[in-house]
């Protein structure tokens, strides 16, 4: 396998993540702001659930089963951040909104989260580009054979079962083949509140209403096959995504005999992905990566009013993606990269766009710990859907000085493309939009101390973004319709504090952590907090263990948040609290997990009329042999 | 602590002003409002302003009192505290009965409130599928209904008027064309002017309904399409249009919008002639006195900017045009909906915000600004009571 020179750099991680720093990839300058990896990956079961802990980050999320997730990191909206599984990218041309919620992560070692960007020695040149990125990577299976079954349920009436088989072929060759599904009802009971003060007191109502149209089927597929050899690491996955699902849409007030929504939605995903990296000689280093993704949504968009009468509309999302990349090691302490990537993407709809584009990458590292530094420039070109070409630029900078204490910064340049949507479905535009740049400078220490059967650790970034063209999209009555707006600049000042302590003797482990985040993120015209923005989050987690049998609780709190950059209380959505307790019981390949979500029946949103569910159970078997 | 000083002040006020004109049988008590600058009291008038909110916030209703120059914030929600889910989505249209209850049109949530004045507290919600316009006349409402209809569906589906007894709250509906807007009555006969903006074609047709059988006698085909707002008057039909546009992409691969038929306005003759006002691109408009106002965008064609006021003499279809840029309407950001003082000539005039609050903009008749008062989310509709 590689050699490497260069020592761990990903020391300091959180207790619950510290399973990942010794696997993690070595060559980076900085590591990851979060990640998450191992069996509290494995329990979370979809990707929304294994990284909302995040510091500094929101998902989105519609709530239900099928409610739409997606990720916004540092408030600039999520099409800043890009998402790669393997090194190679998820996207959505159309509206660059990756639901999350289809994602498992049973087949995943870990989940990582790079602000700026993640900077391996030999990556591909779209990595270069995005304001953030969340890398999935997937488990290599092991050499033997295993068997998995896995079956989760409960709240919403969920029942989801899922089988894998891994194995090894010969000394070369891994595959794992894994099949799931997942069927839910999506009903549950909310509360829609008002009380007001009046010259009588407080009146006000509160109504118990049950979530209807919540409804989520679904089917996917994975197949994988790796190829290890000498210096060189290849993999070929297939993946495939089947669902309908009801859209349950806004609560807002209907005439009684009426259901609030009847709309219907049926995906089905496909996608095929071939990577290899191979050492070519003592220095260089190669890279190649292809995909190829057809994605296919149809809405039904049936009246409320007489279930006869619906109208259909179809959309099919092509894309092709290639990419090669080279690392040269031009002397112990200095590698120099290249990577040049091309991407079709076409869309099929009422109407169709295609978008062809260039990305070109150079990037140059230095390795002298305890300094590491990389200084990277992306070229991108595009035309199609548009014409536009921008350089986005990059410096990240580390220093480890001592074992305890590490520090790092970045500063880039990157900018995103109007989708295919943001150009033509918003039915407002009507001048050609421009790209959204965002300016990024952060600065991050990082302390961590063992004392005995302590260990200490804490964590702290300051960030300075600044947003030009922001263009905001905002549901318009169902999640496929979005209506978009330009609001101009923005500029976002922001905190990430994190502290933990774990404790281990014998039989015992026990570690908490806490995670704050500031995000100020000032529309420059109103003046206000942009949409859909705390200024104040937090996360608590408290985990306990003895032997094979762990306890885990948890708490997210989220300040109030607006759905217009005025900040008035028209568009107020209240803060939350959310706590949720966790058991699992594990031996010899047999684990039981039990989780109480939401514990206080907290009644609160996160999308603005979309209600979140209160208390509810779901329960998990797993058994591998 | 600004804010209890200014309730506490406004309560005391409000007792005040409670307890010297309990004679009055339409004064507003036992709400709170805030003093506004109106310089003027209008009579015993009072405005009713109707925000539509942001979809899907909820509509509120709103009302200025010029005689006490107070201002009422969410009326409907301070009468009626315990309403689940207030008034409801989408304020569409509003009118006052012969009983002097208030109809309000909520096109999202399939609702028609019903509020007795000047207490504001719900009388009845009825059911009308996504209700657009309402006209009293003769102790009914008739109010157009788009039915069961969803945009670019396959099935084209009828719209319906609901002819609604205002005392009984006896209910009968007929079928019109696609998409029912305006309506109107004239010489016994109501009057309805279809959009079809759900259909891939737009419809053309006024349907004619006879108020004695409630049955269409017969639909009018216009040369123009997509119709919209609708007012009888000099013994004709004033009708508006929402126009028409195709999008196609550029070289660039940049969609654009290309505007093939403007917001227009139609005068159609007894005899079923229509004959289009050159020159006039009515996207909102109201009828006051023998003459149409109505607001739009002069530069539409062009792709250009320029709102205008257009006053129309319904005698003969002449007509003045004053340029937003020009005069005192400039404080207009997005003027969404427009309304006249029937005595005095004042023309109010929505300016909307659907990410702020709105405004409501007064100008004397000859366009000089006399105040603004701020309102709330997507102000649209305006109505004097």
């Amino acid at each position: 396998m590689t050699a490497t020179v260069l020592t761990i750099a990903l020391f300091l991680q959180l207790p619950d993540t510290l399973a990942a720093a010794s696997v993690s990839a070595a060559r980076l300058v900085s590591p990851p702001t979060e990640v998450t990896s191992g069996e509290r990956l494995q329990r979370a079961v979809t990707l929304p659930d294994a990284i909302r802990e995040f510091s500094g980050i929101q998902i989105r999320d519609y709530g239900g089963a099928g409610g739409l997730k997606t990720i916004n990191v540092r408030s600039l909206g999520s099409a800043h951040t890009a998402i790669f599984l393997d090194g190679v990218p998820i996207d959505n041309a159309q509206n660059m909104q990756v639901d999350l919620g289809r994602i498992s992560t049973t087949a995943l070692e870990r989940v990582e989260l790079y602000q700026g960007q993640r900077s391996e020695l030999l990556q591909s040149a779209r990595e270069y580009g995005s304001a953030s990125s969340l890398h999935l990577v997937s488990a290599l299976p092991p050499a033997g054979q295993t068997f998995r079954i896995h079956l989760h349920g409960g709240a919403f009436g969920t029942v989801a079962p899922q089988a894998s088989w891994e194995r090894g072929w010969g000394e070369h060759f891994r595959s794992r083949l894994q099949i799931a599904g997942s069927h839910a009802h999506g009903r549950y009971p909310f509360h829609v509140r008002d009380y007001r003060n009046t010259p009588e007191g407080m009146q006000g109502y509160d109504t118990l209403m049950v979530r209807e149209n919540g409804d989520l089927r679904s089917v996917q597929a994975l197949a994988q096959l790796f190829y290890l050899r000498e210096g060189g690491r290849y993999e070929l996955s297939a993946r495939w995504y089947d669902s309908e699902r009801g859209i349950p849409g806004p609560v807002y007030k209907q005439a009684d005999m009426y259901p609030l929504s009847t709309d219907r939605q049926e995906d089905r995903d496909l996608a095929v992905q071939a990577s290899g990296e191979q050492r070519l000689n003592d220095r260089l280093r190669m890279l190649l990566r292809a995909k190829y993704a057809n994605d296919y949504l149809s809405y039904l968009d049936v009246s409320e009013l007489d279930p006869a009468v619906e109208a259909r509309w179809n959309y099919l999302q092509q894309s092709a993606y290639l990419s090669a990349a080279l690392d040269w090691e031009a002397s112990p302490w200095l590698h120099l990269g290249g990577a040049l990537d091309g991407q079709l993407e076409h869309l099929d709809a009422q109407v169709s766009a295609s978008r062809r584009t260039l990305f070109a990458a150079l990037s140059g590292t230095l390795l002298k710990d305890p300094w590491r530094a990389s200084l990277s420039v992306q070229y991108q070109r595009s035309a199609g859907a548009g014409r536009y070409s921008f350089l986005s630029p990059a410096l990240l900078v580390n220093w480890h000085p001592a074992p305890e204490w590490e520090f790092g910064g970045l500063v880039k340049r990157s900018c995103r493309l109007p989708s295919f949507n943001d150009l033509y479905y918003s039915n407002v535009i009507t001048r050609r939009l421009e790209p959204e740049y965002v300016w990024q400078a952060a600065a991050r220490w990082s302390w961590k101390k063992i004392l005995g059967p302590w260990t200490f650790n804490a964590r702290e970034e300051l960030y300075y973004n600044w947003v030009e063209n922001k263009l905001i999209a905002v549901p318009n009555g169902s999640l496929f319709r979005w209506s978009m707006y330009n609001i101009g600049g923005v500029r976002i000042f922001g905190d990430e504090i994190s502290a933990g302590a774990t404790y281990t003797r014998g039989p015992w482990t026990g570690s908490a952590t806490a995670r704050y985040s500031y995000q100020w993120a000032q529309d420059t015209e109103t003046l206000g907090q942009i949409p859909y923005i705390p200024l104040h989050s937090a996360h608590f987690l408290l985990q306990g263990a003895w032997k094979n049998l762990s306890l885990e609780l948890q708490g997210f709190l989220c300040s109030e948040r607006f759905t217009s950059s005025t900040n008035r209380p028209d568009f107020r959505i209240a803060p939350w609290s959310c706590w949720d307790i966790g058991l699992s019981w594990e031996l010899r390949g047999l684990s039981l997990g039990l989780q109480v979500k939401n514990l206080f029946n907290e009644q609160y949103q996160i999308i603005r009329q979309y209600p979140m569910p209160g208390i509810h159970v779901l329960a998990s078997i797993d058994y591998s042999f | 602590m600004k804010k209890t000083t200014l309730l506490v002040f406004s309560a005391i006020l409000l007792a005040c002003v409670a307890g010297c004109n309990k004679e009055n049988a339409s004064e507003i008590q036992g709400f709170t409002g805030i003093e506004v600058e109106v310089g003027e009291s209008n009579g015993s008038n009072k405005l009713l302003i109707l925000n539509e909110g942001a979809f899907p916030g909820a509509s509120t209703l709103d009302l200025l009192d010029f005689k006490t120059k107070k201002y009422y914030a969410d009326i409907f929600g301070q009468a009626n505290p315990t309403v689940t889910q207030g008034l409801g989505n989408t304020g569409n249209d509003m009118a006052v009965s012969a009983e002097g209850n208030l109809w309000v049109l909520m096109n999202a949530s399939n609702q028609v409130a019903v509020l007795q004045l000047p207490s504001f507290t719900l009388l009845r919600t009825l059911d009308v599928e996504a209700p657009r316009h309402v006209v009293m006349d003769g102790g009914n409402a008739y109010i157009s209904s788009y039915g069961a209809a969803v945009y670019g569906s396959g099935t084209e589906v009828n719209g319906k008027v609901y002819k609604i007894n205002t005392s009984s709250f006896e209910s009968t509906s007929v079928e019109v064309g696609f998409q029912p807007e305006g309506v109107a009555v004239s010489g016994g006969k109501l009057y309805v002017a279809n959009s079809g903006g759900y259909n891939w074609v737009h419809d053309n047709r006024i349907s004619v309904i006879d108020l004695s059988s409630f049955r269409v006698e017969k639909q009018l085909e216009l040369p123009v399409t997509n119709l919209n707002m609708l007012y009888a008057m000099g013994g004709k039909l004033w009708v508006n249009t929402y126009g028409e546009s195709t999008w196609s992409q550029d070289g660039e691969g940049n969609w654009v919008q290309d505007i093939s038929a403007p917001m227009s306005l139609s005068m159609v003759k007894a005899d079923g002639s229509a004959q289009t006002i050159a020159g006039v691109h009515a996207d909102k408009m109201v009828l006051s006195g023998a003459s149409i106002y109505a607001i739009g965008n002069n530069a539409e064609m062009e792709g250009g900017y320029d709102i205008c006021l257009y006053k129309v003499s319904t005698a003969d279809g002449s007509f003045t045009t004053t340029h937003f840029a020009d005069s005192d309407l400039s404080r207009t950001g997005y003027a969404y909906g427009i309304y006249v003082h029937p005595q005095n000539g004042d023309i109010y005039i929505c300016d909307a915000s659907f990410t702020a609050g709105s405004k409501v903009h007064c100008f004397s008749p000859e366009l000089k600004w006399k105040w603004t008062v701020d309102t709330g989310v997507g102000t649209g509709h305006l109505l004097l009571w």
